[in-house]
């Protein structure tokens, strides 16, 4: 992926023995016209649409993003000829991702394949499942592709999954229980990071079945920071279950 | 005695917020509104206050006893009392300390030990002024008693904001009376301001009017012996008296007769013009006249026959048709008798006796007490009336005073019941309709409570003995009794269903049984601070309703109370904007209004009069699209994984803030800041030199996209991102010898602008918990420390 544009440095005083500082970005993103600003690239409707085919391809997907953010339907064609000859997959995604933003359905349906496809990293098929939830389209291949990420991933696309799968509102009853014996089980998984989004994600989906196995898990938790979280899931859990 | 004569209120700093006078809007006040909430105390922001008493004296063989009665209901008040000499020089007293609701009595003699300047001097009389600290001059009720010692003499002055700037006067009206060649008649000037005050009295005679000149400086008090001043052919004889103040100045003025063979003390009470003043009705009420037969709670002696008089005096240049009734009740009974109506020629005195009615039966012989209405057309002033129930040698007897005061609330003096002392206290019903009267007695400090409710009919009075409620330990309206051993407290009336302008009179007699003397005693009426229509300003999103409300603050006991019910003439002065045509406030576009309403109270000043008033509070309307809440709508987690290995920390999440409520139209555009601090709650167990803490001050623009680490963000309507990420090229918890840590902050977000840049004023509209995890692991191999955020 591309490093972070425009990170607000907060803390300057930690600086590590080996003389990196940790860079903490809070508060709002750099905005796609910044970011091409930083590019030289020009913002005038002309000036994207070249810059789809910029030799950079964090430009290319900045302009075909900027183009959806002002609605410039005129230039779904040159999105899609873009698209069409884009080789780097996170900007290809990110291509489909700014069509579907503008209602095309080459941008869903490029998403849709993109989770379907096993070949892709998983961080392609879970950022995917993702744009299409953020753009209101529930896929159960998606859906899929977010549970086999969770299931045979590396801990950070795993994590990742976990924090996705509440955000899907209208899985079938099968799909359902499938979510929660996943989650259940990434919930005792050996990244940290898993059975925290786990957890977290135990508790946002309000089953109540949820709760002996979050019970179970901090009882079994070594790491107090950690233990005090799930204890907050726990709560937050059954404080939705007593509404 | 109640008040001196003095002032008419020229509201001229409030002016731009009252009408002047009670002009009905096309709505107008509502007919019983339902009675106010009392919401508390009103913010304590004191400024100097000062009332004054007309009269003290520490002559040889009198005294003076000075009241203070904490007003307001919720705090104490320190008070410094200052005796101003005739010659106007001041000596201030020690500051006194009066809990809320207390009332407290000091004799002045024993406090001016220290003072030999002011004892037993020819000039050892003036005036009081309280001066002390609160909201309100209302907030204190202060009063002098000067009493002949060992003689059925004495007097209560009660003191008012006299020497204000803002009251003007039309002069004063009066009659001057030598009963007796033994007799004395003092008219008492005193000049409260601090200018000179320059005028002229005019007593009429049936030969000639004298004329005298006045010029009294500020702080001065000049006491004009009439008998000595009119002359041998005064005696027994009664006059017209008119103080003439052509600048208008205002000055507290008091009459007393008093004898010190017969024991006669009559207030002959003034009765003050308005500048300006036009014809109408008028009704002067004299609530607790004792009629022939003696009520046996006075102490006087068996067989005391007093005679009922009223002084009249027509003060106007033509003739005054008066109309007089009379309410009596006796032990068992109560009746009206209404008399002739009498017409008195300019300038006329004329006496008339009561007691002609009860020898012939139209009033009962066995009517102890009764109210005393007279009714008349003319200006303010114009009738001159003194009641007076004397024996007929002038040794047993009382006085009721005329007024013309009704009011919503009164706030009375001390109230004394021991072997040698008993009070009345009476509250009437003066107003068209019946309205409930509550009395509340106030003991043991201002702590203890005796309530008593009565619904009371027009001109049904009240009537209690307060002897009689604690020797019967009659219980109140609560069930409660007074304690046997209470022997004073302060008092308080309320006009319950007339809460905002009331329809209640009243008056208190405190009867001395060492001498057979009784005293009438006043109250303060209690009027209502200027309205404020509630919230102000206003500021909100088109599309929604809002409940305002009018706000008054109690001018004596300094509560703030809810009168939205009283409320009328609702306006909105651009309905394209907000409508208000109830206490809704609907708002329909974005722009700005102002929003009016109407309401008629009472106000305190200038006692004792309170006079009614027509509010109309204001509230600046504007109508905004700004936010008032924001929460969670997804959470977008980025993992370590997908700027490997540029970094070998991190990432986190980006949160997707959503604003509320929902809006007919989009918040995009909107302003909000953040502010972060470190929660303290949460484990912290990250040491600070690897790891930030919580810091930030960021404002957002809604619906504007962005980017991070690679992941782009679309625009969404009413969202905006919140990044909450870290990043670093090592391994950072390896580098700190640790597995895991945790630390925690919290977040508040504000509202800063409206999509067209209107202020929201940074309110805010949520608070949120962040917590960073960060814990080990691997990518490809490589020892990474990731970043795991939560946020609740």
């Amino acid at each position: 992926m591309f490093a972070h544009g425009l990170s607000i440095v907060l803390t300057l005083a930690a600086t590590l023995a080996a003389g990196h500082p940790i860079s903490a970005s809070n508060g709002p993103l750099p905005t796609f016209g910044e970011l091409l600003k930083r590019h030289h690239i020009q913002l005038t409707q002309p000036a994207l649409v070249d810059a789809l085919k910029n030799a950079d391809p964090e430009v290319r997907y900045l302009a075909s993003q900027k183009l959806a953010e002002d609605k410039a339907t005129e230039t779904i064609p040159a999105i899609k000829d873009a698209l069409a000859v884009e080789k780097v997959p996170s900007t290809r995604m990110n291509i489909a991702f700014a069509l579907a933003e503008l209602g095309e359905s080459t941008g869903f349906d490029i998403l849709e394949d993109n989770c379907r496809n096993r070949d892709l990293g998983p961080g392609i098929r879970a950022r995917s499942a993702e744009y299409m939830l953020r753009l209101d389209r529930e896929s159960a291949i998606c859906l899929n592709a977010v549970l086999d990420v969770l299931q045979t991933a590396g801990d950070g696309y795993r994590a990742e999954a976990a924090s996705l799968l509440p955000r899907f509102h209208n899985p079938s009853a099968e799909e359902s229980e499938e979510v929660f014996v996943t989650l259940v089980r990434a919930l005792h998984a050996s990244g940290v990071s898993v059975r925290l989004e786990a957890g977290r994600s135990l508790a946002d989906l309000g089953d109540r079945r949820a709760i002996p196995e979050l019970h179970d898990a901090v009882a079994s938790e070594q790491d107090q920071g950690i233990r005090q979280q799930l204890e907050q899931d726990l709560k937050l859990l059954q404080e939705k279950m007593r509404r | 005695m109640c008040y001196p004569a003095f002032r008419v209120v020229i509201l001229v700093a409030a002016s731009f917020l009252l009408c002047s006078s009670l002009i009905r809007a096309q709505n107008g006040p509502p007919v019983h509104p339902p009675r106010p909430k009392v919401l508390g105390p009103a913010k304590w922001d004191p400024s100097p206050q000062e009332v004054s008493a007309a009269y003290w004296t520490l002559e040889p063989g009198w005294n003076t006893n000075v009241e203070m009665r904490n007003n307001l209901g919720f705090r104490e008040l320190t008070v410094t009392p200052v005796l101003r000499a005739a010659s106007g020089k001041e000596v201030s007293l020690t500051p006194v300390t009066v809990a809320a609701q207390h009332v407290i009595s000091l004799d002045l003699r024993n406090l001016a030990q220290s003072q030999p300047q002011i004892l037993n001097g020819a000039g050892s009389f003036g005036s009081v002024a309280f001066r002390f600290s609160g909201l309100d001059s209302a907030n204190l009720f202060a009063a002098t008693i000067v009493r002949r010692e060992g003689q059925p003499i004495d007097f209560h002055f009660d003191a008012d904001d006299a020497g204000s700037p803002l009251y003007t006067t039309g002069g004063i009206e009066g009659m001057w009376w030598v009963p007796d060649q033994t007799s004395n008649d003092y008219l008492i000037l005193t000049n409260p301001a601090e200018k000179t005050v320059a005028g002229a009295l005019i007593l009429s005679l049936p030969s000639a009017n004298r004329r005298i000149q006045l010029s009294i400086g500020p702080g001065q008090t000049q006491r004009i012996d009439l008998r000595e001043t009119l002359g041998p052919s005064s005696i027994g004889a009664m006059g017209g008296l008119t103080l003439s103040l052509p600048g208008r100045e205002s000055l507290s003025v008091t009459q007393i007769v008093f004898d010190e063979v017969t024991g006669l003390a009559a207030i002959m009470k003034l009765f003050d013009r308005e500048p300006d003043d036009e014809f109408k009705d008028h009704t002067l009420l004299a609530p607790m006249m004792a009629l022939s037969l003696p009520d046996e709670g006075l102490g006087f002696p068996s067989g005391t026959t007093l005679i009922p008089r009223l002084f009249l005096r027509n003060a106007g240049s033509g003739q005054a048709k008066v109309s007089l009734t009379v309410d009596w009740r006796s032990e068992s009974k109560s009746g009206k008798f209404t008399f002739p109506q009498s017409a008195l020629s300019s300038g006329e005195v004329r006496v008339i006796k009561l007691m002609d009615q009860q020898k012939s039966g139209q009033v009962p012989v066995d009517a102890m007490w009764g109210t005393v209405k007279l009714s008349y057309t003319g200006r303010r002033a114009d009738l001159v009336a003194v009641a007076l129930s004397y024996d007929k040698d002038n040794r047993y007897g009382l006085q009721t005073p005329f007024s013309e005061g009704v009011s919503r609330m009164w706030a009375g003096g001390m109230w004394h019941v021991d072997p040698t002392h008993n009070t009345f206290i009476t509250t009437g019903n003066a107003g068209p309709e019946s309205t409930a009267a509550e009395v509340t007695l106030f003991y043991n400090g201002g702590k203890g409570k005796y309530r008593l409710k009565k619904m009371l009919s027009p001109g049904q009075q009240m009537w209690l003995d307060i002897g009689q409620l604690i020797r019967g330990q009659i219980p109140d309206s609560d069930g409660h009794v007074l304690p046997p051993d209470a022997m004073n407290g302060s008092y308080e009336l309320r006009d319950l269903d007339h809460a905002t302008v009331g329809q209640l009179y009243e008056g208190k007699l405190v009867i001395d049984k060492t001498y057979g003397h009784a005293s009438y005693g006043c109250s303060n009426c209690c009027g209502m601070g200027i309205p404020s229509l509630i919230p102000s300003p206003f500021g909100g999103p088109p599309g929604i309703d809002n409940q305002d409300f009018i706000h008054s603050t109690e001018q004596c006991s300094g509560f703030v109370d809810d009168v939205t019910d009283a409320g009328y003439g609702w306006s909105s002065s651009n309905t394209a904007v907000a409508t208000l045509p109830t206490r809704t406030l609907h708002t329909v576009a974005v722009g700005t209004a102002t929003g009016r309403a109407e309401i008629q109270l009472a106000g305190t000043h200038p006692a004792p009069r309170c006079p009614p008033y027509i509010g109309n509070p204001q509230q600046p309307v504007t109508v905004n699209k700004c936010p008032s809440s924001v929460s969670i709508a997804a959470k977008t987690n980025i993992p370590l994984e997908d700027d490997f290995p540029t970094y070998k920390t991190g990432i986190g999440m980006v949160a997707s803030m959503q604003l509320g409520p929902p809006p007919s139209t989009s918040y995009n555009q909107s302003k909000v800041s953040e502010a972060l601090s470190v929660n303290y709650v949460m484990q912290n167990t990250c040491p600070a030199q690897y790891f930030s803490e919580c810091n930030g001050s960021a404002t957002f623009t809604v619906g504007t996209g962005g980017t991070d680490y690679g992941v782009p963000f679309n625009p969404a309507n009413n969202i905006f991102y919140d990044d909450h990420s870290l990043v670093n090229t090592s391994n950072v918890l390896s580098q700190a010898g640790l597995s895991t840590c945790t630390y925690s902050c919290n977040q508040t977000y504000s509202a800063v602008s409206d999509p067209s840049g209107n202020s929201c004023g940074n309110a805010n509209i949520g608070s949120f918990l962040i917590t960073y995890t960060f814990t080990t692991g691997t990518i490809q191999g490589t020892p990474v420390t990731r970043t795991t955020v939560a946020k609740q």
